[in-house]
């Protein structure tokens, strides 16, 4: 814990916080200076790639940092099992990304909302940091990063088609990003029930699992050199 | 401390073994040097010993425990100077060494003030590392690996790039960590600081330990003295020095009162280190 206040000067040494908490208020004035008529649609999908594509894009370029500074072997000889640190690494990463996504909202004038899809969005970003840094570490260098996030980024934008076609099937739940989607959809449609509300967040508490897990693995098997 | 027993390596797309039948046991409180020229695997063997390489081939253990029993704990009792610098640049040596001490509980803000004056960074310590020469990073490369007072210290070419005087520096860390009592495995293709500073030294050659011994024993055994001799021409003269008494040249020299001066040599680890590797060559 005592790493995270770390984590924090790293990031902003690297300019992640400023980045984007910059881009999260430049969002946010702009929803806010040009009033009414954003459709909800195209508001959730800049929401979603300014939260959650954008953090895959930080861990990920952490992870390939950590790589070519070849800090990640001096990570490996300290008696914390490597997996934490990129685990406290995606904490951070998802509060910065709920930070900006609060200015979003608020700018979208969407703020009784906000207390309900924070828990939300906080799951759903610390899991796509996992994913960032799982693919960083996987990638051969940038080029092969950028081909492997590009695939990662489509399967939290394909989702987006739920909002016109047929919605509430059970194959939008496949897709680690429809929980954000779904919840807004039903939060804000009135016809809430607690279900519609619970189901959010068990699939992202079993993406955000599986992440770790997958991470773990990737970092234990990871050849050193 | 450290015991190596028939260690074989192989990297995973290699075509043969870049490591063969190694046979190493290391005394506590030894410092052990591992010479050999670049490319002969000590760096290798560095990465088996701190768990970043795996070999199924032989057996390692360290203070009595395998390395396989080893869990992440193994990195209290260790500590790891790379061969090359990795830091976070964009963080002044002093935020990168309190970056890593938040691992260990031990480590105070005494602790890292001290290393940083001993190795000649206090007054740099709140530059960030992308200002700072090879040379620099070195040293703080060797700061990381001691400031949590580990029992055994793996040191991987420790004093390459550094000018005499810091790596003069180092050298007496070394030999500081030596007293109070820590192993320490040192590699380094510089024979003089193995010379000064090790207690044993393996020879190593395309990962094969070719000789293990003091470097005194290993001097005697393969090396020979010398003297310099300079005419009062000015010209350089070579003897042995167990010659000298039947040497004609030298006698002619010493008679008819020719000599400027004499300088002893003496017999040097590398001479030691040539004559092991080629006689295995031929
Ligand atoms: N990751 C790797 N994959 C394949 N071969 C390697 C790898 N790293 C080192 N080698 C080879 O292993 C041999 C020993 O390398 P190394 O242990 O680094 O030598 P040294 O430290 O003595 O200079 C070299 O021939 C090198 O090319
Ligand atoms: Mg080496």
């Amino acid at each position: 814990m005592k790493l995270l206040k770390w984590d924090f000067l790293l990031f902003s040494r690297y300019y992640v916080i400023q980045i984007s908490l910059v881009l999260a208020v430049l969002y946010g004035l702009s929803f806010y200076l040009l009033g009414q008529g954003l459709s909800f649609e195209l508001f959730l999908v800049l929401f979603c790639s300014e939260t959650m594509i954008m953090s895959i894009m930080y861990s990920g370029t952490l992870a390939l940092l950590d790589k070519s500074q070849s800090t990640f072997s001096a990570l490996s000889v300290i008696p914390q099992p490597i997996h934490r640190i990129y685990i406290e690494r995606s904490l951070v990463l998802a509060l910065i990304g709920c930070l900006g996504g609060v200015f979003l909202l608020v700018g979208y004038g969407l703020i009784s909302s906000i207390l309900l899809a924070l828990p939300l969005l906080f799951l759903l970003v610390m899991a796509c940091s996992l994913q960032g840094f799982f693919l960083g570490h996987g990638a051969q260098g940038f080029t092969d990063f950028l081909l492997r996030v590009v695939g990662l980024c489509m399967t939290y934008l394909i989702p987006f088609a739920s909002l016109f076609w047929n919605s509430g099937h059970w194959v939008w739940w496949l897709f680690p990003g429809y929980p954000l989607i779904h919840y807004f959809k039903y939060a804000l449609s009135g016809e809430t029930n607690f279900l519609s509300l619970l189901l959010p967040y068990i699939q992202a508490t079993a993406y955000l699992f599986l992440s770790v897990y997958l991470l773990k693995r990737k970092l234990e098997n990871l050849p050193q050199s | 401390m450290i015991t190596l027993d028939n260690v074989s390596f192989r990297y995973k797309q290699a075509a043969e073994n870049t490591l063969h039948n190694l046979q190493v046991t290391i005394a506590e409180g030894e410092v052990f040097g591992f010479l050999g020229p670049s490319g002969s695997g000590k760096s290798t063997t560095q990465k088996i010993l701190y768990k970043h390489l795996v070999t199924e081939q032989g057996s390692v253990s360290v203070n009595g425990k395998s390395l396989r029993d080893w869990g992440r704990e193994y990195y209290h009792f260790i500590g790891v100077c790379f061969e090359l610098p990795n830091h976070y640049l964009r963080l002044t040596a002093r935020e990168n060494l309190q970056f890593f001490s938040a691992f260990y509980p031990q480590i105070k803000q005494e602790t890292i003030n001290y290393w940083l004056d001993k190795m000649g960074l206090l007054e740099e310590a709140d530059k960030r590392v992308s200002e700072f020469s090879k040379g620099m990073k070195m040293r703080l490369n060797f700061i990381r690996s001691v400031m949590h007072n580990p029992a055994v210290v793996f040191l991987d070419e420790p004093t390459s790039g550094l000018d005499p005087g810091y790596a003069h520096k180092v050298k007496e860390a070394i030999k500081g960590l030596k007293q109070q009592g820590k192993t320490i495995f040192l590699t380094t293709h510089n024979m003089n600081d193995a010379d000064q500073l090790c207690d044993r030294v393996a020879f190593l050659h395309k990962g094969h330990i070719k000789e293990m011994d003091s470097p005194r024993v290993l001097k005697l055994k393969y090396g020979s003295k010398k003297v310099q001799v300079t005419d009062i021409h000015g010209q350089a003269h070579c003897f042995e020095m167990s010659d000298l008494s039947s040497d004609p040249d030298f006698q002619q020299l010493l008679q008819g009162n020719l000599i400027e001066s004499i300088h002893s040599e003496e017999a040097s680890l590398e001479e030691a280190f040539l004559k092991t590797t080629e006689t295995v060559q031929a």
